[in-house]
């Protein structure tokens, strides 16, 4: 049975790593999911959180829209999926917080009902795990680590997914598809990627910490689930960190080799990782 | 706003950014001593940590509301005003692209809509 959903890649992702997008539309397809990018969804509103309080205006009227496209929601980031997921919850909570989106989006015909099921890619792929694994037969040589997209995880009150503390479905997903998994002290932390809108050096600590760690477990490739994870460890790793450079793979990327999908088809364009990838 | 903080210092030490010497926002409930309360990586630690539940996160986020945003915040709101995304987005560069690649088209919220979402003040 084909199950049509929005896919909510989010303004990092539509404007820096469309690899991401079409390998998640590519993965869901091979287990059953149809996916659709809705017209006219805008930035969920996580950036203006500190900024203006109207953000939660712009989480509201993206969740609206698939609502009144009939869809449930899957996002790619962390942030996007945070912020849905806690506007939703507020406005269970607190019945005067819906009230005062759909006061808004009356002005443009829109209204928010509170009914659609927002989910990050790994949730629906955990949901999904058997599919995944029915589809993902080949075991792919490579020594690879996890990095965790936190803000799916926390706050647990609301996020309800996954040990909030020591998130571990990634991992099974990552382990089933690949020779090994790389254990490492830092894998339950955040990336620290949202400090490159407002401390840079900062962020990169944080990044050369974990690449530092890395990199001295032979890892061959590190595995991100969310568009800033991927920026600070993949897009910007030459910026604070010298040396052979540990490329990244969208989880995505790596399920859908192992599925059969070119890494073409996947838009692999990284030539480590191609080598990586060569024998399979 | 923290009436109810213990000085307990929990949310500190398990701070990421702390446990490296970086001191972040939280540095300046406990200590009170030189931090920004820009420096964070909203992975909600702090908050989920905290013995007497105080909203660590929902307070920052309402604090930096009052002060001067950092540069990239305010060209982030200008770009969201200008074509919905924080980033520069434009579907005439990237839809040929997405459509020989196998994705939908894009298309923009309209720019009655976007001002409608920010404009409008909103009491925080």
């Amino acid at each position: 049975m084909t199950r049509e959903k929005a896919l909510f890649a989010g303004c990092l992702v539509t404007s820096r790593f469309p690899e991401y997008e079409l390998s998640s539309k590519l993965v869901l397809e091979a287990i059953g999911i149809k996916t659709h990018t809705l017209p006219e969804v805008m930035c969920c509103g996580q950036v203006l959180q500190g900024v203006i309080p109207n953000w939660i205006y712009m989480a509201g009227y993206n969740l609206a829209l698939a609502e009144q496209n009939n869809m449930d929601i899957i996002t790619l980031c962390g942030g996007c999926t945070n912020t849905f997921k806690r506007v939703q919850f507020m406005c269970r909570e607190n019945p005067a917080t819906l009230k005062d989106i759909n006061r808004l989006l009356a002005k443009i015909g829109l209204e928010f009902h509170n009914t659609v099921n927002t989910q990050h890619l790994l949730e629906v792929l955990h949901e999904h795990n058997d599919e995944v694994f029915a589809v993902a037969k080949k075991r792919l040589p490579v020594r690879a680590a996890v990095m965790n997209p936190c803000q799916v995880f926390r706050p647990v009150a609301v996020m309800q997914f996954d040990d909030s503390e020591h998130p571990r479905v990634m991992e099974k997903l990552v382990r089933g598809v690949t020779a090994a998994i790389i254990p490492y002290s830092l894998q339950d932390n955040c990336c620290g990627a949202s400090l490159t809108m407002s401390n840079l050096e900062a962020a990169y600590q944080m990044g050369r910490a974990r690449l530092d760690e890395l990199k001295c477990k032979d890892t061959e490739v590190i595995i991100t689930a969310c568009g800033n994870c991927h920026l600070l460890l993949d897009h910007n790793q030459s910026a604070y960190y010298n040396g052979r450079k540990i490329p990244c793979l969208f989880l995505p990327q790596l399920l859908g080799v192992a599925m059969g999908i070119t890494p073409g088809e996947l838009m692999i364009n990284d030539f480590d990782i191609r080598s990586l990838l060569s024998n399979v | 706003m923290f009436d109810s903080c213990l000085k307990c210092g929990i949310c500190n030490k398990n701070c990421y950014l702390e446990q490296i010497g970086i001191p972040s926002f939280v540095h300046l409930l406990v200590h009170e001593g030189a931090a920004s309360l820009w420096t964070c990586s909203n992975c909600w630690t702090c908050q989920d940590s905290c013995p007497v539940g105080i909203p660590l996160m929902e307070l920052k986020w309402q604090m930096q509301q009052e002060v001067q945003s950092p540069p990239v915040y305010t060209a982030s709101l200008a770009n969201i005003l200008k074509c919905g995304y924080c980033l520069p987005v434009d579907p005439g560069d990237i839809n040929s692209f997405r459509i020989d690649d196998g994705l939908e088209p894009l298309t923009l919220a309209p720019p009655a809509t976007i001002n409608v979402l920010i404009q409008n003040k909103r009491k925080g």
